[in-house]
């Protein structure tokens, strides 16, 4: 019940419009207007643009963080290194911190005023703009993968310690080393959790939010409907109109449905393989 | 899933927020038999100390303040979501250009014959900013006549006459380029469509009247585009610094004589006292450039009013509170506000006088407040926000000029307000 009467709400303001009349002033009241907020919404570019820029995001963001926290989890797990209680901290430590913590923290190091990272660059003779119209997108997907390869570090090596020893061992005395090993039988057994990780961070990019808002404090080349969720909260809070952000968020959710769909798809097939 | 619920994390944390504040109130007596309270809402620093002397000399009108934070924006949402819980406020503080959309949310409580005796100690331009349709909503606050700040030691040096014209201000502009590279007189940042609408506002007629019971839009007025233009043509060329008003940059540039002058509201004097380090006691105050020569029109640039939000149950007590706030001088002053009251002695406070080099530069502003010309926001002014934030943000990196910024403010605020079923004349 909890979780449905949100939606529920939703579904429904969204089938409504505040309508007034003459100069607009006094009570508004309920419309009923059906699909017609639907419409607007899909017709609208800034929609597809948004959806466009979070997929784009997506592409860039995705295998990069998945690999790093591969990578991380892998040599966790591989015997051979040393210390990997400070490794696993480590790398666990900034999913710890808030998103709007670590953005602000990341905000710091773009301003160029403020930043020792640009000042550095800037003293080489280089000339470099991270909070630019092309390269901002690059610096958020920077702010995710450093909040999020810790999490799926952890989920990685807890998959990689459920293979069994038996399979492990087998393969090394068939004489494969740590890389074999790894990419060859470790990496595959673990199928399943990287189709889960992959489809959680998908998700996640539709819903990218914190991160542009924080930003946006500091550039204007993030504008206000930057993102879907940004479109949905500006037409809610700043617009004042629930019904057409009650839209655009049950959008949001089929399409985060249907890729969950697809990916289940494409990982239970994979297994039958 | 767990990332799932942190995304939505901020959007449940501003109706707890709200929640909060409203529970912060006291509940209001009946005024007969005994004080009555009123529940205030003020983002401005400085408003707790106004109102304990108030509480201390009005026993029987108590103010609850709620310090209400954020920007604008989001104080307006706060606003939305205290009204749908039933936990607004009786009083708030907010900018004129929000206060059509507030009507058309019927978030206000109509005073019209609670302040029909405060009328006359208000400027009328900013009076009419308060009244839609013959009926007033509360009492202005701030206002904010455009005049030129500038460094008048650096013009001296340069040669730069202060230019009473925009024709002699764009010839200034050159010549502070020419004659020291990397300097610019003046910036219009992606963050400056305010600035940018009273630039506009100074020449243009409102691009908003109610007119026989329909709203009449016309943004793309000839005037318009002509001061769109003259922008244009100073950014195109290199004229302007780019950087954001915004961004602690700007004082950077402003202290280190990277900008010259800023052409702003009143408000923005004791801003530049407090946050421009460099050249302190050299700058100096003049009105904005006009278009003919010997005009003296200005134009009006932010500010806001003491609004009686829907629901209040002591209107009459509320805006006696607000125009005790909005008419003592000092009050206003430490708000760090400029007044809306009609006044003929307009003290400076110390700090700003000093910055400006021992100049009583509130009694020159006081004199470009006469001459605000008049203008009214829209319906839907919130969701053109929204639109001009990001037209200047283009303005700014090259993909957008200004006269697209008032080519898509018109169709969106025609498209908005139709949609809300307001009836619209289009130009």
């Amino acid at each position: 019940m909890v979780y449905l009467i949100p939606l529920g709400y939703s579904l429904v303001r969204s089938v409504f419009r505040k309508q007034t009349s003459g100069i607009g002033i006094g009570a508004p009241t309920d419309v009923f207007v059906g699909l017609a907020n639907y419409v607007d919404v899909v017709t609208s570019p800034v929609f597809w643009e948004g959806i466009l820029r979070v997929f784009g995001y997506g592409l860039i963001q995705i295998p990069v963080m998945l690999v790093v926290a591969m990578a991380i989890a892998l040599l966790i797990d591989s015997r051979a290194a040393r210390g990997r209680g400070v490794f696993r901290l480590s790398s666990f430590l900034p999913y710890a911190i808030p998103g709007i913590v670590a953005s602000l923290l990341w905000a710091y190091l773009y301003v160029p005023q403020l930043s020792p990272v640009i000042q550095l660059v800037q003293s080489w003779g280089w000339d470099i703009d991270l909070l630019g119209a092309p390269t901002v997108l690059f610096s958020i997907a920077n702010i995710a993968i450093w909040s999020w390869a810790g999490y799926n570090v952890i989920i990685y090596t807890a998959a990689l310690q459920s293979i069994p020893k038996e399979v492990i061992e087998a393969a090394q005395i068939d004489g494969a080393n740590g890389w074999v090993l790894a990419m060859r039988i470790k990496a595959p057994l673990i199928r399943g959790p990287i189709a889960l990780t992959a489809l959680l961070s998908t998700i996640g990019s539709i819903q990218l939010f914190n991160e542009p808002v924080v930003l946006r404090t500091i550039t204007t080349a993030i504008g206000a409907e930057w993102t879907p969720m940004m479109l949905a909260y500006n037409a809610t809070f700043a617009a004042n109109n629930f019904e057409r952000g009650s839209a655009i968020s049950v959008l949001i959710a089929i399409i985060a449905g249907i890729l969950a769909i697809v990916y289940r798809k494409l990982s239970t097939r994979g297994s039958e393989s | 899933m767990r990332r799932h619920k942190r995304r939505w994390a901020a959007v449940p944390a501003v109706i707890a927020a709200t929640g909060l504040l409203g529970a912060c109130g006291a509940t209001a007596e009946p005024a007969a038999d005994g004080p009555v309270t009123i529940e205030y809402w003020s983002g401005l620093q400085g408003t707790d100390v106004l109102v304990d002397e108030w509480n201390e000399a009005n026993p029987d009108i108590q103010v609850a303040l709620s310090t209400s934070d954020g920007s604008w924006g989001e104080q307006f949402a706060k606003l939305m979501a205290a009204l749908q819980s039933g936990d607004a406020p009786c009083l708030m503080l907010m900018p004129y250009d929000y206060i059509p959309s507030l009507l058309v949310a019927d978030a206000l409580t109509e005073v019209t014959d609670e302040v029909a005796g405060y009328e006359s100690d208000y400027l009328e331009s900013t009076w009419e900013l308060v009244n839609y349709a013959g009926a007033t909503y509360g009492v202005p606050s701030g206002s904010g006549p455009m005049a030129m700040y500038y460094r008048a030691d650096k013009f001296a040096e340069l040669g730069i006459e202060v230019p009473a014209t925009w024709e002699q201000f764009e010839q200034a502009a050159r010549d502070v380029s020419t004659k020291a590279p990397g300097t610019y007189l003046i910036g219009l940042g992606g963050d400056s469509h305010t600035d940018f609408i009273s630039l506009v506002g100074q020449k243009s007629d409102p691009w908003f009247e109610i007119s026989d019971d329909a709203w009449s839009v016309d943004v793309t007025n000839p005037e318009s585009e002509e001061v769109a233009d003259y922008w244009q043509r100073l950014r195109d060329e290199g004229l302007l610094n780019m950087t954001n008003r915004w961004d602690p940059t700007f004082y950077n540039d402003l202290s280190e004589g990277r900008q010259l002058a800023v052409i702003g509201g009143a408000w923005q004097a004791p801003l530049l006292a407090a946050n421009v380090s460099g050249g302190a006691g050299e700058w100096a105050i003049a009105p904005m450039p006009n278009w003919t020569e010997g005009d003296v029109a200005s134009s009006s640039n932010g500010g806001g009013a003491q609004l009686a939000i829907k629901g209040c149950e002591h209107p009459d007590e509320a805006m006696q509170f607000a125009n005790w706030l909005t008419t003592d001088m000092d009050a206003i002053l430490s708000l760090k506000s400029f007044p809306a009251m009609k006044t003929d002695q307009m003290s400076t406070p110390d700090e700003v006088k000093t910055f400006f080099g021992g100049a009583e530069i509130n009694q020159e502003l006081a004199e470009y407040a006469l001459a605000m010309r008049p203008w009214r926001y829209s319906p839907t002014w919130t969701e053109g926000m929204t639109v001009l934030g990001d037209s200047m943000a283009a303005f700014k990196d090259g993909s957008g000029t200004l006269s697209d910024l008032l080519a898509t403010l018109e169709a969106q605020q025609i498209e908005s307000m139709k949609a809300l079923g307001i009836s619209v004349t289009e130009p």
